[in-house]
């Protein structure tokens, strides 16, 4: 009796230059609705991700029904969402904003996909979309939301680098075998540019109370 | 044989155990699955609820335990004994999962509004292993409780309803207020909490509740699991939702009177944006886009499957420690 839902996955904290390259996808059980997993490159599994970032473009390119693709960037990169039909909350919210650029949160699911010459994609389907209001005048706004925008860095950051310093769960060791990747050093090193970009923003702003 | 009125209850009567424990098995899975079982004529109610139940656990790949949380009340006036503490009382219904007949010594910690006719007060009972619900009701006649003062509550019902532990009075319920006070350790099952809204779970916003004595469960479509289609509702206001660290997930629930701190959307304000939208639901859609993707630190006891929320404050410091180098120990990262 406890406040943890051991029913459903945590939202991991990724950057996407590390998700895009995490495509090796493995199940943990049998059954139809046992969870779909990916493997991180940083050494762990992810079933559903959340990020704060900047919608950059969406595009309804569906023909018969809706069908949704929007890119959000991060410090190291972009997440491709792509929402029809099975996601349709997503869909309705990204019909609702007027347009680009507008700074999101997104919860999803990493699904990797075969692209057309044979090499493996990753999109992710989101659960849900929310766009970032800020409270009360437009530069305290503003501001309000880069604040939760340069948190989500901080803690992927932080997630990132706890998730290389760990060793990889033993769980997971047939994954990794069976994933073929190599040592992380991209994630290292995205991770390294991605501080780089979040300390250059910090400084750029009023310095906080120490 | 279960004829269309029946088995669309059988089937709300799932899915509401079921959401109480999965937030992604809609009333549609749930009605193929019933369907499935009625096509075998002869099978009872209750085996189609085990056999529906035991097979959407398998595919979750968690306990079928899960959704067994007890349903009503037997009241053989024989069975009643004093549960020394609230822990036993705990302990006793996870194993048991039975409804029981108890007596206690609390104190009555925290009065919260009673947003419902039948009910005359509700709270949080305390004593030294911790706090739980108390639900007292209007037909139960008894005395007003007041915060601070310590009783000595006999022949209550308790039961485990959705996870929480309730204690519950009745018309045969005597409370006595007792010259000793007794201590409540308010830390015993409170729990601090901090992490991103992933998700607003249905029965969040505007809600409604069944209206009959006695009961006050969260109507789906109007309909309550116990006592079916209902025309006259109670409106109460939620907020269920996820709070996720990227370790956890975790079940956060604000009543009433937190939600309208936390989203500056009281009872009023919500009747106006339902009726605005001509849509009940506006209310929570309204709630989620303000909360989803927000860190928040929230605190509170933890009642069955619920942080219950007490107190919580938006999260804007930084996510990691002042005297971390993150840089300098990315750098160092070797493989």
């Amino acid at each position: 009796m406890a406040a943890e839902n051991d029913a459903r996955e945590a939202a991991k904290r990724v950057f996407a230059a590390e998700l895009n390259d995490s495509t090796h996808e493995f199940k943990q059980s049998d059954g139809e609705m046992a969870p779909n997993y990916v493997l991180l490159r940083s050494g762990e599994k992810a079933n559903r991700v959340f990020f704060i970032g900047t919608l950059t473009d969406k595009e309804n390119v569906g023909s018969d029904s809706d069908f949704w693709r929007a890119r959000v960037r991060d410090p190291t990169g972009t997440f491709y969402l792509s929402a029809g039909q099975y996601q349709p909350e997503a869909a309705a919210t990204l019909q609702s904003i007027d347009s680009a650029p507008a700074y999101v949160a997104v919860v999803g699911k990493p699904d990797p996909y075969e692209g057309s010459e044979g090499d493996m994609m990753m999109s992710v389907q989101p659960e849900s979309i929310t766009v970032l209001h800020g409270e009360g005048d437009d530069d305290d706004a503003k501001a309000s939301v880069e604040e939760l925008v340069s948190r989500w860095g901080e803690e992927a950051a932080e997630a990132t680098l706890e998730r290389l310093q760990s060793d990889l769960p033993e769980d997971l060791e047939d994954e990794w075998e069976a994933a073929g990747y190599s040592d992380p050093t991209g994630v290292k090193e995205h991770l390294v540019a991605a501080l780089e970009e979040l300390g250059a923003d910090s400084e750029s702003k009023t310095p906080a109370e120490a | 044989m279960t004829d269309d009125n029946s088995s669309d209850s059988l089937v709300d009567q799932i899915h509401e155990r079921v959401s109480g424990v999965l937030d992604d098995v809609d009333r549609d899975d749930v009605e193929a699955q019933v369907e499935s079982f009625t096509e075998y004529s002869g099978v009872p109610d209750d085996e189609i609820e085990r056999g529906v139940l035991s097979n959407i656990a398998a595919e979750h790949g968690i306990e079928r335990d899960a959704f067994y949380n007890g349903g009503g009340g037997s009241s053989d006036g024989d069975d009643e004994y004093t549960i020394a503490e609230l822990q036993d009382l705990r302990d006793e219904l996870e194993e048991s999962g039975e409804d029981k007949w108890i007596s206690v010594e609390v104190t009555f910690d925290e009065e919260w509004d009673a947003n419902h006719d039948s009910i005359a007060q509700t709270g949080l009972v305390g004593d030294d292993t911790g706090r739980t619900k108390i639900t007292v009701w209007e037909n139960s006649d008894c005395d007003e409780l007041e915060e601070g003062v310590s009783y000595r509550i006999e022949n209550a019902t308790t039961n485990l309803y959705n996870g929480d532990v309730n204690i519950s009075t009745t018309p045969n319920t005597t409370i006595e207020a007792l010259d000793d006070s007794i201590e409540v350790n308010d830390d015993a099952n409170t729990r601090v909490i901090e992490g991103a809204f992933v998700s607003i779970q249905s029965g969040s916003g505007l809600i409604e509740r069944c209206p009959t004595d006695d009961c006050t469960r969260v109507l789906q479509n109007r309909v309550c699991s116990e006592h079916g289609k209902q025309s006259e509702v109670e409106d109460d206001l939620r907020i269920k939702a996820t709070l996720d660290d990227g370790d956890h997930a975790y079940d956060v629930l604000f009543n009433a009177e937190m939600t309208e701190e936390l989203t500056g959307i009281g009872m009023d304000d919500a009747f106006t944006i339902a009726e605005d939208a001509l849509d009940k639901d506006a209310v929570a859609d309204e709630m989620e886009g303000d909360l989803v993707g927000r860190y928040f630190r929230v605190e509170g006891p933890e009642i069955g499957n619920f942080l219950l929320v007490d107190e919580f404050e938006a999260v804007t410091d930084s996510p990691v420690d002042e005297e971390r180098d993150l840089m300098a120990a990315a750098n160092e990262v070797t493989f």
